[in-house]
């Protein structure tokens, strides 16, 4: 009893903690459709059933959350997914949650925990759960190595094998390592090897890799080649002769028979491309494509498969609590003025006071162009200008602060200015 | 004007004063700096009560930068805009100093690096290259902004040499460099100036222009928070989507993209049983 109320004050104490530092919400849903040949390739599915070519739609919800200190970060991540099939197959329908737990430990180094879980349903359902310690390092601001260990648990119910329902409930330990470099701004290289733990490290016995490289545009438009490789060994035991004998052979099988060990490796290489484009703050479309090529030693037939798919995704990100009452200037250039729009819900009249017009205040009025929403248009040479929002009401005026999205500097009296570039 | 003041009660300390403020008044009005700047500043000294001793603490900095040929209005805007926000003249004064200071530190910088052959060449070659002066004024604003802020000026020189050279220079123009050095006391040019100048040099080649570079600082700070690459926070930042952090579509790639199937990668797939091959074995329970 007591534990329990020491547990509970240390995460009352541990929440307001964090929340007296930063939070963000996200919201993103997701719509898509495709045509794809082996459910593998489809979005959250990722098991093999080639039985049905078939069309496809997802629908999926996110909602995630974070919290940042200086040196600590919490996320938790919850997923709802509707993937519609246009043929036999049951839709495929479920959810996931992650939650993520990060420490700064220097400027190049940070640790922490990845935990998750997932239930999914069609036929059959699915549910995993895993936790992974995960170590980065970022020798550079433009390198970084993750790595991840540790076990992940699935369940299957009403499962077929061979025409029999069967539940399976299984367990893996399983390493990731991740590399991500950036060349330049424009250009992301990123690379992963995955596996078990028990084979490692030799990696041939089972392992899934990627390497991508992907073109960054202004604007933030994106273009992703990907190509990946997957292998997983296995031991056959194939008796011949003798009429048989059964499986596993027993006491070296009845006379005459022969029992030989083979080894099975079943290689799936995968060939992607996929882009996105966005079409506002909120919107953003993409498509993509992708193949991929089985082999088996067995028998050394090649399955061919195919994903195609595109849609939309809408983004939401409402204003985070810990920034109500502040400001964040949005500038535009146009053509010889500048445009500012500001955002504003508190009382009063709001004013634009800095180097532009000398300090002088009260300063540059903003004009109430629609409920909290405010505009200025000024004609400034190039430079960089230092400013501040002043608001007045009732005859009294004070500094309205900026939130942490708008670019401060000191102002060497021991406040902070917003700055301005101009080009 | 003795026996007139003397007639008049004025005390010859306070006649001495203004006549010497006159004299820096023309002194500012000869260098050319903008004489609405010294009238505001002059009406906001009387709105504050100022001495003329203190007014004249508070732009003579100024006037000896401009009479150096070095800039001198940002100087001022620091001294409006202290008087603007009431800070007491006892505080102004001594930042005004420090950022003159600083000014003459960045030219000692900046002078060099514009007489190079290279540069001077390659600025002048590119098309709507901003003249010559009011380029290397903005530069040492921007590179004294820096400097007042404790970054030591041969950090800023390396800078400067490193942008000075042509595969940089080709790819940038003279705003965009001086957006980058309006940016550097934001960085941790201090902690890691060999990073932070690859950073910078980096942005410069990819076309950065100011309002990325604007996002630099705030980018590299939450992806320090977050143990992310600063590269890709800043390119969500150059497409408009870095608010705070990172959008949920990235974080959640892996599973937008049908990578992970609702769990961690690495697993081996279920369902393969009906291959030609008898497919895959898990780790310790297998998986057919």
């Amino acid at each position: 009893m007591r534990i329990g109320l020491i547990i509970v004050m240390l995460l009352i104490s541990i929440s307001h903690e964090i929340l007296a530092q930063d939070w963000q919400t996200v919201f993103s849903v997701d719509s898509r459709i495709g045509y794809s040949t082996n459910t593998y390739l489809n979005p959250y599915y990722g098991e093999w059933d080639r039985a049905e070519s078939s069309s496809f739609g997802v629908l999926s919800g996110i909602g995630q959350s974070t919290w940042f200190g200086d040196q600590d970060m919490v996320e938790l991540t919850g997923v709802a997914v509707l993937e519609p099939f246009f043929s036999g197959l049951n839709t495929w329908k479920g959810g996931l949650a992650l939650g993520r737990y990060q420490h700064q430990f220097s400027h190049s180094v940070s640790g922490g925990i990845e935990v998750g879980g997932s239930y999914f349903n069609a036929s059959y359902s699915r549910s995993m759960f895993w936790a992974q310690p995960t170590i980065t390092w970022s020798p550079t601001p433009f390198t970084q190595l993750k790595m991840k260990a540790g076990s992940n648990f699935r369940s299957y119910q009403d499962y077929m094998v061979d025409s029999v329902s069967t539940s399976i409930n299984d367990r893996s330990d399983l390493y990731a390592l991740e590399f991500e470099t950036w060349p330049n701004f424009n250009w992301q290289i990123s690379s992963g090897l995955y596996g078990n733990l028990d084979s490692f490290p030799n990696i041939q016995q089972g392992f899934s890799s990627f390497v991508a490289a992907s073109r960054i545009f202004k604007r933030g438009s994106k273009v992703r080649f990907k190509v990946g490789l997957e292998q997983y060994q296995n031991e056959q035991t194939v008796t011949t002769g003798g009429g048989g004998g059964g499986f596993p052979p027993a006491g070296g099988g009845p006379p005459g028979t022969t029992t030989e060990t083979i080894e099975e490796t079943n290689r799936i290489f995968r060939l992607g491309i996929e882009g996105s484009i966005p079409i506002s703050q909120q919107l953003t479309a993409f498509v993509s494509a992708e193949g991929l090529r089985y082999n088996t030693t067995a028998t050394d037939q090649n399955i061919t498969d195919l994903q195609v798919s595109g849609g939309i995704r809408l983004t939401l990100q409402p204003k985070s609590r810990s920034e109500k009452g502040k400001v964040t200037p949005d500038w535009n250039n146009r053509g010889e003025t500048q445009r500012v729009e500001i955002s504003y819900s508190g009382d009063g009249r709001i004013y634009l006071v800095g180097d532009f017009n000398n300090w002088s205040r009260p300063g540059i009025p903003l004009m109430n162009i629609e409920k909290n929403q405010y505009r200025a248009e000024l004609e400034l040479d190039a430079g960089s200008y230092e400013y501040k929002v002043l608001t007045i009401e009732d005859g009294e005026e004070s500094w309205i602060k900026f939130s942490s999205e708008t670019y401060t500097v000191e102002d060497g009296f021991g406040g902070q200015n917003a700055l301005l570039l101009v080009q | 004007m003795v026996f007139v003041c003397a007639y008049l009660g004025i005390p010859d300390t306070a006649l001495a004063q203004t006549e010497a403020l006159d004299k820096l008044v023309e002194r500012a009005n000869k260098t050319g700096i903008e004489q609405s700047v010294i009238e505001d500043l002059k009406a906001r000294k009387e709105a504050r009560g100022l001495s003329n001793e203190q007014f004249a603490n508070m732009i003579e900095p100024a006037v000896q930068l401009a009479e150096n040929d070095l800039p001198a209005n940002h100087v001022l805007q620091k001294a409006l805009e202290g008087l603007s926000k009431g800070v007491p003249d006892a505080r102004i004064v001594p930042y005004i100093n420090r950022m003159a200071n600083a000014t003459r530190q960045a030219a000692g910088v900046v002078d060099p690096w514009m007489a190079k052959p290279e540069v001077k060449r390659v600025l002048g070659e590119q098309k709507n290259s901003m003249p010559g002066q009011s380029m290397r004024n903005r530069l040492i604003e921007s590179s004294s902004r820096a400097i007042t802020q404790n970054i030591p000026p041969e950090n800023i020189n390396q800078l400067l040499t490193d942008i000075g050279n042509k595969s940089v220079l080709s790819k940038t123009n003279g705003a965009n460099i001086i957006s980058a050095m309006d940016i550097v006391s934001d960085l941790p040019m201090r902690e890691q100036p060999e990073l932070t100048r690859s950073f910078i040099v980096r942005a410069l080649k990819g076309g950065f222009e100011s309002g990325e570079f604007q996002k630099l600082p705030m980018a590299l700070n939450m992806a320090q928070k977050r143990s992310q690459i600063p590269a890709s926070n800043i390119m969500r930042g150059v497409g408009n989507q870095l608010n705070k952090g990172v959008p949920a579509r990235d974080i959640l790639k892996n599973l937008f993209d049908g990578k992970i199937g609702g769990g961690p990668p690495g697993d081996i797939p279920r369902g393969m049983e009906d291959n030609p091959g008898k497919g895959n074995r898990g780790n310790n329970a297998g998986n057919g």
